[in-house]
C-alpha cells in the first residue's frame, strides 16, 4: 500500500514508483555486506594468502626423501619462501641435487635464499640446482625465494631429488 | 598493458565496494572518514603502478581511470537501468509527516538525521511540519514542507 497522500504530486508519485528498484538495490547491499564478511574471514583463514592457517602447505616426495613447505596461496608479483629439506640418504657426492620442472621457470622468478646453491643449470626437464651437504648432517635444507609472474592460475609444479620420484606442490596465484 | 588492466579492475573493485557500501557511507565527511578515504588512495595506489614509477605508467593510470568514468556517465546517460542500479534511485523517507521506518531503518537514516536536514534547509523543528523527505541518490536528503496551515498546528 502507498504511503503517500491522496494529493500528492505526480513527481513525488514517479519517485515512489521507482521504490521496487532501491528495495532490490538494498537487497543486494545486504548479500554484498555478507559477501565482504565472508572476503575478509577467507583473508583472516589465508585464503588470500601471506598468513593464516590455511596459506601454507607442506608435501612430501613418495620416497620421503624431500619435505617441502610452500605458500599454498601466492599473490601475483609478491615474493613467497619455498623450504625444501631433503634427507641425508639424498645426498649423493656431499651436494643434493633438486630438479625443479619447467614451471618454475616458466611462471615464477627465483631467486635463492641461504644457502646459496652451487650450481644451478636449465634444461628441458626445468631447472637443476645443487646444494652442498654439511658433513655429518641428517638433513640438507634448501630455500628459495619464488615471486610468481602469472595471476589467476593452479599449479601443480614438481620436484624433485635427481631422477627420484617428484612432490607436487599446488599452489593459486591471486592478481 | 599491465596498468591498464589493473586501473580497470580496481575502478570495478571501488564500485562495487562504494555502491555495497551505500550511499550514506561518504555522503558527509568525518574527519575519521577522510582518512579512511585516504587510507582507501593508499592501499590502492600500490596494486595501481605496482613497482613503476615511471610518469608514463602514472599518466596511463590516470587517463585510464577517468577515461572509465566519462565512459561511465555516458553509459548512465543512455541507459537509465545502468543509471538507477549504479547511482540508486531517490526514497521518500517521511510522507506526511509520518517516517517510514522500515526505509529509514534499510536506508541507515535515523529521526535525527532527517531532522537536522529539515532545521538546516526549510527552519522547521518537527516532523509533522515536513511534508515528505526524500534520500536522494547522492546522499542527501532533501525536505519538502507542508504547506502553510497545514502540519504543527496541534503541537505547536
Amino acid at each position: 500500500m502507498s504511503p503517500l497522500p491522496l494529493d500528492a504530486s505526480a513527481e513525488i508519485r514517479r519517485i515512489e514508483e521507482c521504490h521496487p528498484i532501491q528495495r532490490r538495490v538494498w537487497r543486494v547491499q545486504r548479500i554484498g555486506w555478507l559477501g565482504m564478511a565472508l572476503f575478509v574471514l577467507a583473508a583472516l583463514l589465508g585464503l588470500m594468502g601471506r598468513g593464516g592457517p590455511l596459506a601454507e602447505a607442506e608435501t612430501t616426495t613418495p620416497d620421503g626423501a624431500l619435505r617441502i613447505r610452500y605458500e599454498r596461496m601466492q599473490r601475483l608479483g609478491s615474493p613467497t619462501t619455498l623450504r625444501i629439506e631433503a634427507r641425508a640418504g639424498a645426498v649423493e657426492e656431499g651436494a643434493i641435487a633438486l630438479q625443479l620442472d619447467r614451471a618454475f621457470l616458466r611462471d615464477w622468478r627465483l631467486r635463492p635464499g641461504v644457502p646459496v646453491p652451487i650450481a644451478a643449470a636449465a634444461g628441458p626437464d626445468g631447472l637443476l640446482l645443487r646444494f652442498r651437504a654439511a658433513p655429518d648432517a641428517l638433513h640438507v635444507a634448501a630455500v628459495l625465494e619464488m615471486t610468481p609472474e602469472r595471476a589467476f592460475m593452479i599449479a601443480r609444479p614438481e620436484i624433485a631429488v635427481g631422477d627420484g620420484p617428484p612432490a607436487r606442490l599446488l599452489i593459486l596465484v591471486w592478481p | 598493458m599491465e596498468t591498464v588492466l589493473r586501473a580497470i579492475a580496481i575502478y570495478l573493485v571501488l564500485l562495487v565496494v562504494f555502491r555495497l557500501a551505500g550511499r550514506r557511507t561518504l555522503r558527509e565527511l568525518t574527519a575519521f572518514d577522510f582518512v579512511l578515504l585516504l587510507l582507501v588512495g593508499e592501499a590502492t595506489q600500490q596494486a595501481l603502478l605496482a613497482d613503476d614509477f615511471s610518469v608514463t605508467n602514472a599518466v596511463i593510470a590516470i587517463v585510464t581511470l577517468i577515461g572509465l568514468d566519462v565512459a561511465m556517465s555516458m553509459l548512465k546517460q543512455r541507459a537509465s537501468l545502468v543509471e538507477r542500479l549504479i547511482d540508486g534511485v531517490p526514497t521518500i523517507l517521511v510522507a506526511d509527516g509520518k517516517p517510514l521506518r522500515d526505509r529509514m531503518r534499510m536506508a541507515r537514516v535515523d529521526d535525527q538525521d532527517v531532522l537536522e536536514r529539515a532545521r538546516a534547509l526549510q527552519g522547521l523543528e518537527r516532523m509533522d511540519q515536513i511534508r515528505f523527505a526524500v534520500l536522494e541518490p547522492g546522499g542527501d536528503i532533501t525536505i519538502i514542507p507542508q504547506p502553510e496551515g497545514r502540519g504543527g498546528a496541534g503541537r505547536g
